[in-house]
């Protein structure tokens, strides 16, 4: 639903918000769920922040009339909130994962299995969780509903080119680091 | 190369398992239900303190009518009242700074202070001007003294004869006055003769 419409439903009578309320938590609640999942990693935390998200919007309802894509809109909120409720920043550590490699290389016998493999899916989550957080953002909005350039730039405030940049360093850095890890561990 | 595509597919299935999380059954109606409790919350506490500060300023605005009404509407308390306070207080002397005798002069009414000030001039150092009172009439109104009584009841008796003694006292006075100046006169017409 555009964000017009919505606006027009909001700031109207409480049982015009209610139905564009219920409207805007049907369409757009799981995508926003899913964005707040990827930053929390964490049911009861993402729905909380879902919840807020809404909260905060219905609040800011004044704005919604200038806003082009409610869906970015509602996505930017819930991101921010995301972030704010994550109260540790994120390890950045990545020692212990060339031990993890080695039990992949050793546990696994063709790629087939190494995809579908939970040890290497932990292994991406922690070099995923290890990139700087201008260059992670980004590549997890990729990963939610395979979001457009366009559509992240909005979402994190940014211009599309620098969205398009940030994507590329952090598949290449991501790429670069376990390629690095891989050759290691086949040297030892 | 080979290695290399390896790497970009195992990035694509760890990217898409941050897609693949989806929320548990009844998320919408938790969410709409909890949205709609803080929503209804929040505007019942704004509404409360909308109530609150209406309130406040409508007493702020009565208690300030209302003080103005009594500011403008009191009636102002009678001259004599105020300066008989006023004498009263700053004549008013320690009990034990008064003399025996001194008594009885102390009790006396207040108006002969008040004519007093208006007729005499107060010894010097023992009160400032601002100690005098401050009269809205000049001379202050008093009631006629006895010489001032018993001339009364003479011109209101003999009307005629009071007016022909009137005329003719001004009469001597101006001549009188009129003599006096043409001797100053004369005089220093003689004195500046001699210095010439």
């Amino acid at each position: 639903m555009d964000g017009r419409v919505i606006a027009d439903r909001v700031t109207g009578a409480a049982e015009t918000w209610n139905d564009a309320l219920e409207i805007a938590i049907r369409q757009h609640g799981r995508f926003l769920y899913r964005i707040a999942y990827s930053i929390l990693r964490n049911h009861h935390d993402a729905e909380d922040a879902v919840q807020e998200g809404f909260v905060r919007a219905l609040r800011n309802r004044g704005k919604l009339k200038d806003v082009r894509n409610c869906r970015n809109w509602l996505a930017r909120i819930v991101w921010r909130i995301a972030l704010d409720r994550r109260k540790q920043p994120v390890a950045t550590r990545t020692d212990g994962l060339g031990d993890a490699v080695e039990q992949l290389q050793s546990k696994l016998a063709n790629t087939e299995e190494v995809l579908v493999g939970t040890e290497m899916t932990k292994l991406l989550d922690a070099l995923i969780a290890a990139l700087p957080e201008k260059l992670r953002g980004p590549l997890i909005l990729t990963a939610v509903e395979e979001l457009s350039p366009g559509d992240i730039a909005e979402i994190l405030g940014i211009n599309e080119a620098a969205a398009r940049s940030r994507l590329f360093r952090a598949r290449q850095m991501l790429r670069e680091r376990l390629s690095k890890m891989m050759e290691a561990k086949h040297e030892i | 190369m080979k290695s290399e595509d390896k790497i970009e597919r195992w990035i694509d299935e760890a990217l898409r398992q941050y897609g693949n999380v989806d929320a548990s059954p009844g998320f919408e109606v938790r969410v709409l239900a909890r949205v709609k409790e803080r929503e209804v919350a929040f505007r019942a506490r704004q509404r409360l303190w909308w109530a609150f500060g209406f309130s406040a300023a409508l007493t702020t605005v009565l208690l300030a009518s209302l003080g103005l009404f009594h500011r403008t509407h009191l009636p102002d308390p009678p001259v004599a009242q105020r300066h008989s306070d006023q004498v009263m207080t700053t004549k008013a002397i320690p009990e034990h700074r008064r003399l025996p005798g001194a008594e009885t002069k102390q009790e006396a009414p207040t108006e002969r202070h008040a004519r007093s000030a208006t007729s005499h001039k107060q010894p010097s150092g023992t009160t400032s001007a601002s100690e005098t009172p401050k009269l809205d009439q000049f001379p202050s109104p008093t009631p006629l003294s006895e010489q001032e009584q018993i001339m009364a009841q003479y011109v209101s008796a003999h009307r005629q004869h009071a007016v022909m003694l009137a005329r003719a006292e001004t009469d001597l006075f101006e001549r009188e006055s009129r003599e006096r100046s043409t001797q100053v006169t004369g005089s220093e017409g003689r004195l500046s003769e001699d210095k010439e």
